[in-house]
């Protein structure tokens, strides 16, 4: 285990951050074809 | 591990015919964004018709390249981590029939007897070989499952306590997926398609015919994309330098695939008739269910590559980004899967929105769709593709590499182009631009009536980016068939990187048996499909009798 | 068993998929963003033609063929509402109005039906998106909205 050796623990906080980036990319893109599509309605 | 010289030259044969195939696919995709932007406003180029060229492009590339690696690399798989190489009877029977009927297609293909796509809605007929053709394909590809299934049966009941290798869940959840998703096309193929395509039946019912084929379509897209997620869990970690963050994730989204995978097709088909809106929210639901594991795996690669740089002294939010290998030659592997991560990050998201119910009338049968699945299929699942073959030939033939700095580049390449490509299709799909449309010969020819100008720029940004495409796709046949040419230096061998787990892992049986999720998926299925199927037989009036893709008239008519 | 970072991973996910999914629902009940409805065939959805219920109430009957829409030119007055059904009578076409939410298959043997709002006076063209054959590229059709004034 690498912890053991190393007194550090590893936390995958750039992970976190790109998976918090991802959602709100996601949210962009599918809110911005959703108003897109009600503004067609 | 050293390989017998068999399955070794079923392995290169495997690889080789569908990248020597190829090279038309590509050259096709090229000429797809000349026609549409508008460069030349012609029915025909070199005497292929541009449906033509679409339908080898699609044929070519979605299915051929894809069941052709998928079997090659499963072949690999099984061999390394279960070390017991798959039937040789087994594995040639599996071969000659993808051959056979991937040259039936081709030939059907290339003589102009089946443009109809690569879905071949009916009423448009194509030649009945088009059609067994590609039913022999996915025959041989389930010979090869068939094998591979007794051996991990074999291997389970001599280690019953030892959890299965990540590799060898990931390529049977992924056979699995494949065959019982393609018994529904096979039976569209065999049952109606072909007795009709012969004249042997007059009509069909093209609503029960596109639901079985959406059955399989969906399904489809996972089977592609399940070998560069086992690339992703099982070798991408090791290549970076570092270990899984979590192979307990990686069986959770396999498994999840496998139930999740076939019961969402109809969320291609929100705006047919026949099929009730009960049936499609169902479906488009279950859709979210199956983006789940993509979540899981973003995170858990995220925080693997993470780990690897972190053990190379990389720290920050961000900048332990750059002690990631993207260059190396040596792990050349890592530049062609991180690319295809990249390209899964919009890929993803866009197939989202696709699947949304409502926001599908934004988006179906729009550019939108090809810009969505170049994100996919031409990112992570293509990327893989490449990666692997290239990896494989070099191992299996004992030759190193040609050109090993360009090789390192291609993935680059291509991800700029697919990027650009992607982006000019997705916008001009939003203005309503259509997707399979020599759009050339009208709505961007300045001296046709139906002449449309909203269109220009979208669709010169889709030929900038097809351009960047086809010049790394030819970088790469270089390499491919480069290093077939190269003096053999070293001995034949499968080497796969393999990542360990960064945590130990207990054995969860759950998580190391099929038959619980095999009875799950049987029975979402089997609750999400007998309505859909059952509303395509009842809702559609009357069946439709074959028409040629020139020809307004149906063919039966002209028979005394 | 799992992770608790992956745990969190997947609740994140699990409360993105419900967002999306309520908004859908709102669309459908506040805005009536739906998908196409089935209907029942019967032949006489293979006539075209355009029907006038009331002073701002159509219905139009369109039918495909390779490689036209019947009627080809619809005229509308502004502010009407639309109830829009296709049907084809070879092989399977598209239908796609241009900036509207209208996104339809037509398919032999099947009726798919959609209601729209026309407000903005304008010509509406319709584009065929299903590859139907050599002449796909040339099908589509136009809906005229306030023109001519009567």
């Amino acid at each position: 285990m690498q912890a053991s050796n190393n007194p550090e623990k590893f936390v995958p906080r750039g992970a976190i951050a790109f998976f918090a980036l991802l959602i709100v990319l996601g949210l962009i893109i599918w809110f911005g074809i959703y108003f897109l599509m009600l503004s067609r309605i | 591990m050293n390989v017998s010289r068999y399955l070794k030259n079923i392995i290169l044969i495997e690889l080789f015919v569908p990248v020597l195939l190829l090279t038309i696919g590509i050259y096709h995709g090229l000429m797809q964004v000349i026609y549409r932007a508008g460069v030349i406003h012609q029915a025909s180029v070199a005497k292929l018709d541009y449906y033509q060229g679409l339908t080898l492009h699609g044929v070519i590339n979605a299915i051929v390249l894809t069941t052709f690696f998928a079997v090659a690399f499963g072949h690999a798989t099984i061999a390394f981590f279960l070390k017991r190489e798959p039937g040789r009877k087994a594995s040639l029977l599996s071969l000659l029939l993808m051959v056979t009927g991937t040259l039936m297609a081709a030939a059907a293909m290339l003589s102009g007897k089946a443009s109809v796509l690569y879905t071949f809605y009916p009423p448009l007929k194509a030649h009945p070989a088009f059609y067994i053709g590609t039913a022999m394909l996915i025959v041989g590809s389930w010979v090869a499952y068939w094998d591979w299934s007794v051996i991990y049966v074999r291997w389970k009941r001599e280690h019953k306590e030892e959890n299965t290798p990540l590799a060898v869940i990931g390529t049977l959840v992924n056979f699995t997926i494949w065959f019982v998703c393609t018994l529904a096309v096979a039976y569209e193929v065999l049952v109606l398609l072909v007795p009709w395509s012969l004249g042997w039946t007059t009509g069909i019912n093209v609503m029960l015919a596109r639901t079985l084929f959406w059955f399989f379509g969906h399904a489809l897209v996972y089977f592609w994309l399940l070998p560069a997620y086992i690339m992703f869990y099982t070798m991408l970690p090791k290549l970076a330098g570092g270990k899984l963050y979590s192979g307990t994730a990686g069986r959770i989204a396999f498994f999840l695939f496998l139930l999740f995978s076939i019961p969402i097709g109809v969320h291609h088909q929100f705006g047919e008739p026949s099929i009730g809106r009960g049936v499609k929210l169902t479906q488009s639901l279950l859709t979210f269910a199956v983006a789940i594991p993509s979540f899981i795996t973003a995170f858990t690669i995220a925080a693997s590559l993470e780990h690897a740089a972190w053990l190379r002294g990389g720290r920050g939010l961000y900048s332990w980004i750059w002690k990631l290998p993207f260059f190396r030659k040596d792990v050349f592997l890592f530049g062609y899967l991180i690319n295809g991560l990249i390209l899964f990050i919009f890929g993803g998201l866009t197939g989202l929105v696709n699947a949304s119910y409502s926001l599908n009338n934004t988006v179906h049968n729009t550019s939108f769709i090809p810009g969505h699945f170049h994100l996919t299929v031409a990112g992570p699942v293509f990327l893989a593709i490449l990666g692997m073959s290239i990896f494989l030939v070099s191992q299996l033939t004992g030759k190193k590499i040609y050109l090993p700095a360009i090789n390192t580049i291609i993935p680059y390449l291509w991800t700029v182009g697919v990027l650009i490509f992607s982006t000019g299709l997705m916008w001009g799909g939003l203005m309503g631009e259509p997707r399979r449309t020599n759009m050339g010969l009208t709505y961007l020819n300045p001296a046709s009536e139906l002449y449309h100008s909203y269109w220009v720029i979208s669709s010169m940004l889709g030929l900038a980016g097809g351009g960047i495409m086809f010049a790394a796709g030819f970088l790469y046949f270089i390499v491919f068939f480069g290093t077939f040419l190269r003096k053999r230096s070293a001995a034949p061998m499968i080497d796969f990187p393999v990542s360990e787990s960064l945590h130990e892992e207990k054995r969860i049986p759950l998580f190391d048996t099929f038959r619980p999720w095999l009875v799950v998926m049987g029975f979402i299925i089997f609750m999400a499909y007998l309505p859909a199927i059952s509303d395509a037989l009842n809702n559609t009036g009357k069946k439709a009798p074959p028409y040629l893709p020139t020809d307004p008239t149906p063919i039966v008519t002209k028979k005394p | 068993m799992i992770d608790k970072y992956e745990r969190n991973v997947i609740i994140v996910a699990l409360l993105l998929s419900a967002l999306f999914i309520f908004s859908l629902f709102y669309a459908m009940g506040a805005r009536k963003a739906d998908v196409t409805e089935c209907l029942p065939y019967d032949k006489s959805y293979e006539t075209a033609r355009v029907n006038q219920i009331d002073k701002s109430t159509y219905q139009i009957f369109y039918v495909a063929r390779m490689w036209s829409f019947e009627p080809a030119i619809t005229y509308i007055p502004v502010g009407s509402e639309v109830d829009l059904f296709l049907t084809s009578q070879d092989v399977v076409h598209g239908f796609d109005i241009y900036n509207k939410n209208v996104n339809l298959m037509g398919v032999p043997g099947g009726v798919s039906k959609t209601t729209v709002r026309f407000d903005q006076p304008g010509v509406y063209k319709v584009v065929c998106h299903e590859f139907c054959g050599t002449g796909h590229q040339n099908m589509q059709a136009e809906i005229i909205v306030n023109y001519p004034k009567k």
